[in-house]
């Protein structure tokens, strides 16, 4: 029954409120409503399809775990992501792909890989056959903070709002990391036509 | 800052946002959901109805023993004369107050307190077990 719930546009507060209840279809709906965006996050992030799946499921079960203590009173989207987070720190840690040190609040900007390109990008970036490639290469390049936000922002379509409520960090910080992972995409996409042309960086 | 320059900071990274908004997205693993609702129910707690089922049986358990424990009290205050001397204590009130600690004393030892303090737990636990069914009934879930 859980496909008429999730077709009727009823909000997340309303089904984690039934799901409390003991309502197992309006858990299902929030899991079908859920499991794409998720996954899509956790996919930019870790740059893996085993890992994102591993790291979809625990979230999804950290849910239905947490669902019975957690309060409705505030939106449940970024609560939701904040799960999908860590879950995905958690396998970053174990790859030591980061320092302990990023994974506070926010404070202090993390360093970027790659210098700030101010130019352009050529405008046959955006015609090329394999831009998907391209932009999944130039993510994936981006140091995690960076990576997280361009994953929240543009594959699972969190507002800036949202995004400071998932890492628990000021808007402004966001935002600084969105210029700042937008100049290094720029970068890396410049730096992967340079390789791909035979040219050097 | 120059118009130039604050029109190149606004506009600065308008090709990445382009390209960024045509990033299409993974396809999600097919079967997911039915894991993660698979390995959710098998760690379900009891839910509703479980719960409901649970109470509406600690409660008929708690009535049984309450019924048996009241009719053991009862058939007790009358073996032990306990009842005699209530109804003497009621109907001939000068004989209470010719000697109310004497009286009050015969009553404490006639009174079966074990089968009494049974029959009032028993009714407690019943009220308590019960609960669950009044809170579903006041939500107007089926019962």
């Amino acid at each position: 029954m859980a496909a008429p719930v999730a077709a009727l546009g009823v909000s997340d507060e309303w089904l984690a409120a039934r799901v409390q209840q003991g309502d197992a279809a309006a858990f299902e709906a929030l899991v079908e409503r859920y499991q794409a965006p998720l996954y899509h996050f956790a996919y930019r992030v870790l740059g893996g399809a085993a890992d994102a799946e591993d790291a979809t499921q625990e979230t999804l079960i950290q849910v239905y775990h947490a669902l019975p203590r957690a309060r409705l009173d505030q939106p449940l989207r970024p609560w939701i992501f904040r799960i999908a987070r860590n879950r995905c720190l958690d396998v970053l840690k174990r790859r030591r792909a980061i320092p302990l040190s990023w994974l506070g609040s926010g404070d202090g900007e993390p360093p970027l890989a790659d210098a700030v390109s101010s130019s352009p990008l050529p405008e046959e970036v955006a015609e090329r056959a394999d831009l998907q490639r391209l932009l999944t290469a130039a993510i994936a390049a981006l140091a995690p903070p960076y990576r997280e936000v361009v994953a929240l922002r543009y594959t699972a379509d969190l507002s800036v709002a949202e995004i400071a409520a998932v890492l628990e960090a000021p808007e402004n910080t966001v935002k600084i990391r969105l210029h700042r992972a937008k100049a290094a995409l720029r970068a890396a996409l410049r730096g992967l036509l340079a390789d791909e042309t035979g040219g050097t960086r | 800052m120059s118009v130039r320059e604050r029109e190149g900071t606004a506009d600065s990274f308008a090709d990445v946002e382009r390209l960024l908004t045509r990033l299409e997205p993974p396809p999600v693993p097919p079967g997911l959901s039915a894991r993660v609702l698979a390995r959710t129910s098998r760690a379900q707690a009891p839910g509703w109805p479980g719960r409901l089922v649970l109470a509406l049986l600690g409660g008929l358990l708690a009535a049984v023993l309450a019924a048996v424990s009241g009719y053991a009290a009862g058939r007790e205050l009358v073996y032990s004369g306990a009842l005699e001397l209530l109804r003497l204590g009621l109907e001939e009130r000068e004989l209470f107050w010719a000697a109310p600690v004497d009286y009050l004393l015969a009553l404490g030892e006639a009174l079966p307190w074990g089968w009494l303090a049974a029959t009032g737990l028993s009714v407690a636990a019943a009220v308590v077990a019960t609960r669950p069914l009044g809170r579903a009934a006041g939500r107007g879930q089926p019962v």
